[in-house]
Order: C-alpha cells, then sequence, then structure tokens
C-alpha cells in the first residue's frame, strides 16, 4: 500500500534518502492527503533554515484547517519544492514523487534509519483507527 | 448506558482579542503538552473592544481599514472576521480519546451539528451547509470568513451565520467557530437577532450552545477555570499578539 522504499513518521510524513548522499527528501502520505481534503495553503521553511527531528518545519491549511509539518530528521534545508507551492494539487495527484516539500541535509543518518518502514508504518494507521 | 464524559467550560465573558487569542492559544498548548490526557474545553467568548481576527495564513498586507481597530492573527486557518456582537467559542481537544474524528471534514460535521442543535433549542432551524459550488482559484477567495461561503458554515436559509477554523498540532486539535449575534451588512450572511426578531442575550447563546454540545457528544459540561499554567502562559502570549497595521 504504501511505497517500500520510503520510511514513515506518525505523523504521516514520508522521508527517502537520495542515493549515495545525506540527503533526505520529505512529503506527506496519501493518507495525510485524504485526512486533509481540499489544500489551500503551504508554508515551507527556506533552503538554509535548520530543521529538528520532530519539530515543526511548515504548515499546510485545508478546509480552512492548520496542520503543522513535523521534520522526520534533524539537518539543515537544501532545497525546496517550489513547484508544489504553486501547485498543491500535486499533492493528491503524485505524493510520493512529485509532491516532495524539502530535501534536509542530515546530521545522523541514524535518526532517518529509525523511522518506520512501510510495513510498520501500516500497521500503526490500522492500530490508530483502532484507538479511535 | 455509557458513561457520560465530562468536558471543561470555560466562561470567559468578554475580553480584547489580544487576551482572547492568547488564552485560546495558551489552553492549545497546556493541552498539548498533557498528550491524550487532556480535558476536552469548551471556551465561551465575546470581544471587547470589537477587533479583527485574521486566518494563520492572511497576510497583514490585505487588510485595509477605515478606522482603528485591534487586528490579531488566529491560529487557525480560513477568513479574517470582525469580532463585533457575536458568540465565539474554542474547542480544544485530543483528537484520540475524544469523539471528534480525525479526518477533518468528518471533524467539523460533528462540532458544527452541536451548534446546529444548540441553536434547534433557540427554535431556529440551522443546517450545515454542505457543499459549495465556487468559480473562484484559492487565490481569490474573499478576505472576509462571511463573505467566503465554506462547505463547514452553519447556514439559516442558506445564509450564514456560524463560521469555523481549526488547528491540528502534535495531536491536539482546537476549532474556532463564530456566531453572528447582530448583522454586520455582510453579504450572504445573517444574524441570530435577525432570525429570532429580538436581541437575544449572551447568557442565552452561551446555554444554548453547552446543550447543543452536550447532545452531539453526550457529555457534560462542567464549569471551570483556567489552570495556572494557562493563565501564566495567556499572559506571556498576550504581548506577542499585537499586529501593527
Amino acid at each position: 500500500m504504501f511505497p517500500n522504499e520510503l520510511k514513515y513518521t506518525k505523523t504521516h510524513e514520508w522521508a527517502k534518502m537520495e542515493e549515495n548522499t545525506d540527503v533526505v527528501v520529505v512529503g506527506i502520505t496519501d493518507h495525510a492527503v485524504k485526512q486533509l481534503g481540499d489544500i489551500a495553503f503551504l508554508e515551507l521553511p527556506e533552503a538554509g533554515n535548520k530543521v529538528k527531528k520532530d519539530s515543526p518545519f511548515g504548515a499546510i491549511e485545508s478546509i480552512k484547517a492548520v496542520f503543522d509539518l513535523t521534520s522526520p530528521v534533524t539537518g539543515e534545508v537544501i532545497e525546496t519544492n517550489q513547484q508544489i507551492v504553486d501547485n498543491l494539487e500535486l499533492f493528491e495527484k503524485d505524493p510520493y514523487k512529485q509532491g516532495w516539500m524539502i530535501k534536509i541535509k542530515i546530521e545522523n543518518k541514524d535518526e532517518f534509519e529509525s523511522l518506520m518502514n512501510a510495513s510498520a508504518y501500516e500497521s500503526f494507521l490500522k492500530k490508530e483507527e483502532g484507538e479511535h | 448506558m455509557g458513561k457520560i464524559v465530562k468536558w471543561r467550560l470555560i466562561r470567559s465573558g468578554h475580553l480584547n482579542g489580544y487576551i482572547n487569542m492568547a488564552v485560546d492559544e495558551a489552553m492549545f498548548t497546556c493541552n498539548m503538552s498533557q498528550n491524550t490526557s487532556a480535558p476536552t474545553t469548551l471556551r465561551l467568548y465575546g470581544w471587547n473592544p470589537p477587533a479583527i481576527s485574521i486566518g494563520y495564513f492572511q497576510k497583514t498586507e490585505d487588510i485595509k481599514l477605515d478606522k482603528k481597530i485591534d487586528v490579531v492573527r488566529r491560529m487557525t486557518g480560513g477568513g479574517a472576521i470582525l469580532h463585533d456582537r457575536e458568540l465565539t467559542f474554542s474547542l480544544i481537544a485530543p483528537i484520540k480519546n475524544s469523539s471528534i474524528p480525525e479526518k477533518v471534514s468528518d471533524s467539523y460535521n460533528v462540532i458544527c451539528q452541536a451548534i446546529v442543535n444548540g441553536l434547534a433549542f433557540l427554535g431556529i432551524n440551522a443546517q450545515i451547509r454542505g457543499k459549495v459550488k465556487t468559480s473562484l482559484s484559492k487565490n481569490h477567495q474573499p478576505f472576509f470568513c462571511f463573505n467566503s461561503p465554506s462547505p463547514s458554515d452553519v447556514v439559516f436559509k442558506n445564509k450564514k451565520l456560524v463560521g469555523s477554523a481549526q488547528r491540528r498540532k502534535n495531536g491536539t486539535l482546537m476549532h474556532h467557530g463564530s456566531i453572528l449575534l447582530d448583522d454586520q451588512n455582510l453579504n450572504g450572511a445573517i444574524s441570530i437577532n435577525t432570525i429570532l426578531g429580538r436581541e437575544i442575550k449572551f447568557e442565552e447563546i452561551s446555554n444554548a450552545v453547552i446543550q447543543g454540545f452536550e447532545k452531539e457528544f453526550s457529555t457534560k459540561l462542567v464549569p471551570a477555570n483556567l489552570t495556572c499554567d494557562e493563565i501564566a502562559l495567556s499572559r506571556r502570549l498576550e504581548k506577542t499578539k499585537r499586529l501593527n497595521i
């Protein structure tokens, strides 16, 4: 259901390590997109900003509801996806490729490795739905 | 018969805009730090003096004032509101362990239904608007909330009576609702006083809203005061709320 090559957070971000680099690409899962509904605004940090694992790095608004975006890793933002800022429908159309939001040069690869894999994220979602 | 869940009820009376938004943010932050054990809280308040609140993503340069008025930014989304004669409520809840659905549109539906229930106690047959047909792009939405139809509006004869917005962070929800008590000459909006043909007392509309929530969520709202932490934090936040327009 969720791409196997990605890692996941409990706050529904996905993270992907770019091959042979210390750069992690971050987006939100299609589960998050479905929960959000029609996305109207997106706020991303500028390149050069520092982000911290489990801390907010931006915000997104849908149906007048504002959500914090939470960083899966600590590091420096090296690139933001201007295409998604200008074309918010890409979250729905292609959340795992064109829908990426920021690239982070990470400080500690262990933080990335400790994120959930696809099957763990799927189990987490099932547990969360069961608890609700 | 299921156990009745108790919620906390804060009646703040009429306060200025900076204090109102500082108190809401303090309650939200303190609730978030308690994670899922925090009590769900409904806060009811008015505004004195009147103030304009703008949504999280709105730009201050888009505000055009023809008279001096306090302007404050909300933590929640949506459009600007002139808070004059209205009842505002904030609902703050841990999304897990509450009866609030995670999906945004579903959560609006249950909370707005509570308001519809409350208005029914006053004899007002209001509805949730549901689908909206709009030809406007996202970048050309009206600046003011009550000029902008949204599926989550509570309407009376298709005119907007209650506007809503939300903030979600770390599993905690804050829902803002503004109930128009008196007309503001806004296109497509209507007030409680106009519908009833009389001037409603703040106490009366407050009690109706409380009953509406108790009915919708099978809960008992128990009057309470802000905690010491909430008061201390709101005093610090109040100083940061003033927007220079």
